[in-house]
């Protein structure tokens, strides 16, 4: 499904605008209307009297992006206080959670994908897995992993995990008996068998649970930070709104909005590189 | 394609003896004995669900057979003989979508042969197709014929003495697979390799073969074994034309049917 | 070797499937029994399964599940009803399309979570806060393949009907409806498993002490009730496996011709 709405928002004719300006102008502007029509509601809201209060206004929210998270400074590599502050120290425990469920599940996956015996052992479990609220934990992860980091990052690798092991299951398992019955006959070694047609045959479901982890990373990244933590943009929404900051609160949504663009842009550059035959053949088959 | 003798190994022979297969309660191949004589082609005819890919599948050492032996030249086959090269019925599921055309049919030569002579092989057996100058291509921005090609050099690269085809043509149109089938033909002539094809076509089985063995309806067993006299080069038009091709192929679709005994054959040679 | 192998049949593979759940259990209880893992806060099998049954033989945590599900089911349909009727615009008219990229695009990565304590001091406590967040993040799937949906019929089709004199009307119920459906249905099933692991979490998070979530929140709160906290997860999570399993036999029953637009 995910590679689908993929494929969907890769095949749209913005790669092709026309070279004229006329018409860029205008499909420009009709891009621009729902945002702005948005952003307008969202002014109208912060004036309204009884929930002004709670929404701070988008010129307000804009400053406190550009104050609390850039700076002048060469030296501190253009980053705010804010941003040295909480969003690094996040994204530092994001990124360790998240490649560890990504060596954790792709590493698994392959093992149990391969062995059809291992991967019906633990179907049910994997299933159960995929459907416990993770955040439910958080408690016992404290418990058990102490205080700092370590719980947090362990976290966020439990709850992500379990789309990329499943789907990297799904994934070399749906690389057929045919292809399978090519390396036996051409005798293959196991070791290309491995690299050469099981990765790249799971690669595109591997992508697929790939990108579902990684907005559950963000998720859980603030999750971990709501209760018990020092720092990290998750606490900060906490304070900021038992503070009664609501600009700040407010740009703390906005750049979790901006992250998580970020972090899309590059995984859709990173797939477009390593999937670039699936596109190919699905391109064909459309 | 014409001055390239490349140290062709010797063609295999292929021995079948009493083969069975039985799946649980369901018996797929009763008793099969035949024999593939080197350096021809063999083509196997059955109705369908005769259980001709499960033959091929213990042919070719993919799966044991409950009883009986397959001997390829005089050995007993037990896992994937070394010498034998196999193209695959669904040539989109046999060829890997995420390699170019030349890595898919350098890919069973990796650790086998120098990077040099891979290159040259692939080169070679790429030619041998008519697909030379195609190899930087991916198969899936290929035509279903060309992929079918990059399948048989993939096979070809291995340089096998037995070639084992499963329903080489059955996912291509009517042209291409005539094409495909003289290309086959004069391969084997230049290369003298062993084949055998498996199909459910009549028409290509007598173009095809030296020797046809007809399959029965499961449990199969032989029904007979046709020695085809065919002159060689074989014409689409004009082989097809001659009063051999009509009577073997009359014969051949009869036994298929059920309606003629092997004695029937006043025609063709029996062996 | 071999190192790709064949698909085990379906019996085997259930069979299997309880062993493995059976023996990781046993696995885990003697690991813990035995001290060969110590500290606290891990979970004993015995001591979670007797407090799953109690707490499934207790009445008032039947109100939590029903109080979870309710307000699961509420924002499933909010985002149904919103991601349908966008979702379906967008594929099927360009200009609809333009407009609302640039906004599903930014809002999409946004987690619900964070939004969600911000819906409680607009719309004050109780179940639409949580329901809205949990539509807001269940919004995105079903979005996306309804735009696909209303891309997916065959212009074949269309002209077949068409050739037939089938009416305007005739060719939206008929042919246009039934090739969206079931990629509709794709964006429910998998909107409705996030789905319930958003609703346990807002009810953990920001609720006010009900669901399942809010269960979990009590009980881990004294922390002397873990395996409460481990009991109540697991029912979550089964709840959860359920519901999957039964959204994709639905699929299967009523969307089963789907599968013959694969080739």
């Amino acid at each position: 499904m995910t590679s689908m709405t993929h494929d969907e928002s890769t095949a749209m004719p913005r790669a092709r605008l026309p070279h004229r300006v006329g018409p860029l102008l205008k499909t420009g502007a009709i891009r621009l209307i729902v945002p702005m029509l948005l952003v307008f509601l969202w002014w109208l809201g912060s004036r309204s009297e009884t929930n002004g209060l709670f929404i701070a206004p988008p010129l307000e929210v804009a400053q406190r992006v550009i104050s609390d998270f850039l700076s002048s400074d060469p030296r501190h590599f253009f980053l705010g206080d804010v941003a040295r502050g909480d969003l690094v120290p996040s994204l530092w425990r994001a990124t360790l959670g998240f490649w560890l469920a990504v060596v954790v599940g792709v590493g698994l996956g392959i093992a149990l994908g391969l062995q059809p015996v291992l991967a019906a052992l633990f179907q049910p479990l994997v299933h159960l897995g995929r459907s416990l609220p993770t955040p439910a934990l958080i408690g016992v992860f404290f418990l058990l992993f102490g205080t700092g980091d370590w719980p947090k990052v362990l976290l966020i690798a439990f709850g992500i995990v379990w789309p990329i092991l499943f789907n990297t299951i799904d994934g070399v398992q749906s690389i057929g008996t045919a292809r399978a019955h090519v390396a036996s006959v051409f005798k293959i070694s196991s070791w290309d068998v491995l690299t050469r047609i099981v990765l790249p045959g799971a690669a595109p479901k591997i992508f697929a649970g790939v990108r579902v982890a990684l907005s559950l990373s963000l998720i859980l990244m603030i999750i971990s930070e709501l209760q018990r933590s020092k720092n990290g943009l998750g606490n900060l929404l906490v304070s900021n709104q038992r503070n009664f900051d609501y600009p700040g609160f407010w740009s703390v949504l906005v750049a979790l909005a901006l992250i998580g663009i970020v972090l899309n842009v590059l995984l859709v550059q990173i797939e477009r590189r390593v999937l670039a035959w699936h596109r190919g053949v699905t391109l064909q088959h459309d | 394609m014409t001055d390239h003798a490349t140290e062709q190994p010797a063609p295999a022979e292929l021995v079948l003896e009493q083969i069975s297969k039985t799946y649980g309660q369901n018996r797929a191949i009763g008793d099969i004995s035949a024999t593939i004589p080197a350096g021809k082609v063999s083509v196997i005819v059955g109705p369908s669900g005769a259980g001709k890919t499960t033959l091929l599948r213990i042919i070719t050492g993919l799966e044991e057979a409950t009883s009986g032996r397959v001997l390829f030249d005089g050995e007993v086959v037990n896992g994937v003989p070394e010498g034998l090269a196999m193209v695959f019925q669904d040539y989109s599921r046999s060829l890997f979508p995420w390699m170019r055309v030349e890595d898919n049919v350098a890919f069973p030569l990796r650790r086998r042969a120098s990077k040099a002579e891979r290159t040259r092989r692939v080169a070679e057996a790429l030619q041998a197709v008519g697909l030379d100058g195609k190899g930087r291509l991916y198969p899936w921005q290929m035509s279903g014929g060309m992929q079918q090609r990059v399948a048989i050099a993939r096979a070809l690269a291995c340089q096998p003495r037995l070639l084992v085809m499963d329903e080489p043509y059955a996912s291509v149109d009517a042209q291409t697979r005539a094409e495909l089938e003289d290309l086959l033909l004069s391969i084997q002539a230049q290369l003298d390799i062993t084949v055998l094809v498996v199909t459910h076509d009549i028409d290509e089985s007598v173009y095809l073969a030296d020797r046809i063995i007809v399959l029965s309806k499961p449990p199969s067993t032989v029904t007979e074994v046709i020695d085809v006299g065919l002159a060689r080069p074989r014409d689409q038009i004009t082989t097809k034309e001659e009063a051999e091709f009509v009577h073997a192929r009359a014969h051949v679709l009869r036994l298929l049917r059920g309606t003629a005994t092997p004695d029937d054959a006043s025609d063709v040679r029996v062996a | 070797m071999q190192l790709i192998h064949d698909p085990l049949p379906r019996r085997t593979q259930v069979i299997l499937g309880i062993v493995g759940v059976v023996g990781f259990v046993a696995v885990l209880e003697m690991v813990i029994r035995s001290g060969l893992v110590s500290g606290a806060g891990l979970p004993l099998p015995s001591a979670v399964a007797e407090q799953v049954v109690d707490l499934l033989g207790d009445g008032e945590f039947w109100t939590q599940i029903g109080f979870t599900l309710r307000q699961w089911l509420l924002g499933l349909a909010i985002a149904s009803v919103a991601g349908i009727i966008l979702g379906g615009l967008m594929g099927a008219v360009p200009t609809i399309f333009a407009m609302f990229l640039l906004p599903v695009e930014i809002l999409r990565p946004l987690p619900s979570i964070a939004v969600g304590p911000l819906l409680v001091l607009l719309l004050g406590a109780g179940m639409l806060p949580l329901s809205l967040t949990v539509a807001l993040a269940c919004m995105w799937p079903i979005l996306f393949n309804s735009m696909y949906a209303a891309r997916a019929v065959d212009p074949v089709a269309i002209q077949t009907a068409r050739t037939l004199h089938v009416s305007r009307a005739g060719i939206l119920m008929q042919i246009r409806l039934p090739a969206a459906l079931p990629f509709m249905f794709t964006g429910i099933r998998v909107a409705a498993s996030i789905g319930l692991i958003v609703a346990v979490s807002a009810e953990l998070l920001f609720g006010s002490g009900q669901g399942i979530g809010g269960y979990i929140l009590v009980a881990s709160t004294n922390a002397s009730n873990l395996d409460g906290v481990y009991a109540a997860t697991l029912v979550a999570g089964v709840l959860g496996v359920l519901v999957t399993a039964v959204l994709a036999s639905i699929d299967r029953l009523a969307f089963g011709w789907k599968e013959g637009l694969a080739q």
